[in-house]
């Protein structure tokens, strides 16, 4: 489905041509503060006139627990059955002893908590998540991202964050937004490793995306493989399970074939596949053993190393700056 | 000033010899304040919050009507009822004209706008995340309002109280539709006019005294239950 | 124009409001209390109109007020004349030597009115027997009870006819004045004794009619009095003896005239 968002109609400040939304997939609306993400979310939500008309549920960026009970809040909007679903939901979210407390009592983190449990158990075929991690402590943003992706299930989802982990543990599909225009669009790996200019390379940065299964666990630290590589990072993933990988091509180093390994855990030979002329930046495409490794590199470094399509070379990135993320 | 004390003094003495026929206008008093109060927020509530939420044909014109309807001056009301209610007027055939009901009616006629102002108005004061919130609910139309309206619990206690308030120091129109007949008609403005205008500022002191404290323990009352306090 | 002159013409407003509402120096006031129906009628505003354009020099302040308490603000000296209709009240006023001249200036006349079914039985029999009729029937009677004039009245006829209907379901006190108890008697459909001026003007919203009693004992005759102990009693003597004289007299008339059409108040 294509959706064009225009707000205000005169002198829109909003102005989104042919916004890709595909069913069964999470599109992730990625982009800075005062990109007017919040405003494409609420015209996709109906609360501000002027988008779709269609079904969806809709999570907003700082959701408001009503004066009561926080049981009652729970079950705000929804029927029976769906009231049972929100209570397990919030019951796997630890929240399931709260629910006799008053809304007023809960922290931050614990209101998102209820409000994503009770969104999801709606049954709009669409779901619309503003900035869903935002109030929850990092160190809990993974499980409530599984649940999320989980909940959403095979339904389409849209969900708004100007984070790039947000973005990595809960999209599929990833639409960057700069000042109020659509700028690329496309599967998230994709996006996130191949900008499709400086601008939003500018904001999004450049990160390579994996789909790999979790190996391994030691203390914060956890192992995947993808395909054939063997990847080290932090995160608390589950062995055996689906995973992604995420790490900027910044971090990549370029370490010459035989480069001592010092406190490098991650290390994968390949070749050269591509190089990307940026101005201050080059980007390389290594292929290591069927992985594509995207790195971003200085043109001196470039030029210093004498690399080209072809040559052979070590990439290698720490493991403490890859995240590995629950999920498919 | 001996003047002052000497009304001061004969009011004193009013209230203390006051009989069954003041205490009767004080019931009076408070019984129709009580029904025309009660009514108005029954009607104002739901009306504020629609005019709060709704999105309908002819709400700009129902939102101004309660601008109006707010500031509206008593006696021009009580003139409007009195033309109706007339005998050979259009609701004549209903006997109400000099009765409490159609002091009642007035009343209402006062009370509703405000109650619908003060509700809606602090619907709105709720801000941007509440209403997001609520609209994300998906509710129907009355769930909606009612979780506003309990949302605003604070401002119902206001209509409430602001609501009492007028009806209660009201004279205008009691006193043109009631006709301020004794034991009849008679609310604590009303008997405070008829004595002013007989010079008998004792008892229009102590009836006005009165009318103070049913006002000051009302409003009390009220910010009490809505929980918060002027 | 500047923000001086604009001021300078405020302040000239002002001033000239200031001089058209008050009092110039060289004017008396004279304060009059009349019974309410003869100011509420405008009857004697007619006639104070035609005495102040004899004497420019004489302002009359007209005030109305039920009869006792026009003859108790006479007594506290807020009034310089009066003109009321309960002749024992005035006697007395008059025996406790408080007024320097009384004189009886006019006179109309009372009715019974009331709704047009119960009034056609009534017709040419004395206010008594019509009052223990209604009595018996426990019709609804509407009364001042406010002191007046025609509150007196009502309450000998009452007294004569041998009922103290205070208290009863069917008699309702509005205690206060004419025209509202005019305004109850009429939505309640009940009698009222009225004051016959009044009727007529209100005849038309009031859906009443006079039940045409036998007149004797219904007349209500005015009497002037000036205050004695008043700071301006050359004025008020010279007014109370204007009203009683023939030019008083046919400002009386020409009033009657003016307002009713024919002679209410009769000099």
């Amino acid at each position: 489905m294509r959706v064009s968002l225009r707000y205000p109609s005169r002198d829109p400040v909003l102005d989104v041509e042919g916004l890709e939304l595909i069913e069964g997939r999470r599109t992730v609306v990625f982009g800075p503060n005062g990109a007017g993400k919040t405003t494409l979310v609420r015209l996709l939500a109906g609360t501000l006139p002027g988008g779709p008309e269609w079904e969806c549920a809709y999570l907003p960026q700082t959701p408001h627990l009503f004066r009561g009970g926080t049981g009652w809040n729970l079950g705000l909007g929804l029927d029976a059955r769906q009231s049972a679903r929100a209570t397990e939901l919030a019951a796997r979210l630890g929240m399931g002893d709260r629910l006799s407390e008053p809304a007023a009592l809960l922290s931050g983190g614990e209101r998102q908590r209820i409000a994503v449990a009770r969104v999801l158990a709606r049954q709009e075929p669409w779901v619309l998540l503003d900035e869903p991690l935002a109030p929850i402590d990092a160190e809990d943003r993974a499980a409530v991202a599984k649940l999320i992706a989980e909940g959403v299930g095979d339904r389409g989802a849209v969900i708004v964050t100007h984070d790039l982990e947000t973005a990595a543990a809960l999209g599929t599909h990833m639409a960057v937004l700069v000042e109020g225009r659509l700028r690329q669009q496309g599967p998230l790996g994709e996006v996130l490793s191949h900008p499709s200019d400086s601008r939003v390379a500018g904001v999004v940065g450049v990160s390579n995306l994996w789909e790999g299964v979790g190996v391994a666990r030691m203390g914060s630290f956890a192992a995947a493989m993808v395909g054939s590589v063997q990847v080290w990072g932090v995160g608390n993933i589950e062995v055996g399970t689906p995973c992604r990988v995420l790490f900027r091509g910044e971090s990549v180093a370029m370490l010459g074939a035989g480069e001592g390994s010092g406190s490098v855990r991650n290390r994968w030979a390949g070749r050269v596949a591509e190089v990307r002329q940026g101005g201050r930046w080059v980007e390389l495409e290594v292929d290591v053993g069927g992985v594509e490794v995207t790195a971003v590199i200085t043109p001196g470094a470039m030029d210093e190393m004498g690399l080209e399509i072809g040559s052979t070379v070590v990439t290698g990135v720490k493991a403490s700056a890859v995240r590995l993320l629950p999920g498919g | 000033m001996e003047f002052l004390w000497g009304v001061l003094a004969d009011a004193v003495e009013v209230l203390s010899r006051a009989g069954p026929e003041l205490w009767m206008v004080v019931a009076l008093t408070l019984a129709v304040s009580a029904a025309s109060t009660g009514i108005g927020v029954l009607l104002g509530v739901p009306l504020g919050a629609a005019l709060a939420l709704g999105r309908f044909r002819g709400r700009g014109v129902l939102r101004l009507a309660v601008s109006v309807g707010m500031g509206f001056p008593p006696v021009l009301a009580g003139l409007l009822l009195l033309l109706v209610f007339w005998r050979s007027g259009p609701l004549g055939g209903l006997g109400l004209i000099f009765t409490p009901t159609a002091m009642v009616i007035a009343q209402v006629v006062l009370a509703t706008p405000v109650a619908a102002g003060v509700v809606s108005g602090s619907i709105r004061g709720l801000g941007m995340v509440p209403m997001e919130q609520l609209a994300a609910l998906r509710l129907g139309r009355v769930a909606r309002g009612m979780v506003a309206v309990r949302e605003a619990r604070a401002g119902v206690a206001t209509a409430v109280a602001a609501s009492f308030g007028r009806v209660v120091a009201e004279v205008g129109a009691v006193l043109v539709v009631g006709g301020n007949i004794v034991g009849e008609t008679r609310v604590l403005t009303t008997l405070i006019v008829e004595e002013s205008r007989q010079a008998r500022f004792g008892a229009a002191v102590a009836a006005g005294a009165v009318l103070l404290v049913i006002a000051l323990v009302v409003n009390v009352a009220v910010g009490r239950l809505g929980g918060d306090g002027p | 124009m500047g923000g001086r002159s604009w001021l300078t013409a405020v302040l000239a407003a002002g001033l000239a409001a200031g001089a058209l509402g008050g009092c110039s120096p060289d004017e008396t006031r004279v304060t009059v209390v009349a019974g309410t129906t003869l100011v509420d009628g405008k009857l004697l505003e007619r006639v104070a109109a035609d005495y102040e354009a004899q004497r420019p020099d004489v302002r009359l302040s007209v005030v109305g007020a039920p009869t006792a308490r026009a003859l108790a603000l006479a007594e506290a000296g807020s009034a310089d004349v009066t003109v009321t209709h309960d002749p024992s009240l005035e006697e007395r006023f008059i025996s406790e030597g408080r007024a320097e001249l009384a004189v009886e200036v006019f006179s109309s006349r009372f009715i019974l009115a009331g709704p047009r079914r119960g009034s056609a039985s009534l017709g040419g029999v004395s206010a008594v027997e019509a009052f223990k009729r209604i009595a018996e029937q426990g019709h609804l009677f509407v009364s001042r009870a406010d002191g007046s004039g025609t509150h007196q009245v009502e309450k000998e006829i009452w007294d004569r006819a041998g009922l103290d209907p205070t208290s009863r379901e069917w008699y309702v006190e509005t205690r206060q004045g004419m025209g509202l108890t005019l305004q109850v008697a009429s939505q309640r459909e009940a009698f009222v004794l009225v004051e016959l001026s009044v009727f007529l003007t209100a005849e038309e919203t009031t859906g009443l009619v006079d039940a045409a009693l036998d007149p004797v004992g219904l007349d209500n005759s005015y009497r002037a009095m000036a205050v004695k102990g008043s700071p301006v009693t050359d004025e008020s003597l010279a007014f109370v003896e204007w009203l009683g004289s023939q030019r008083g007299r046919e400002a009386v008339r020409r009033a009657n005239l003016e307002l009713y059409g024919v002679q209410i108040f009769e000099p």
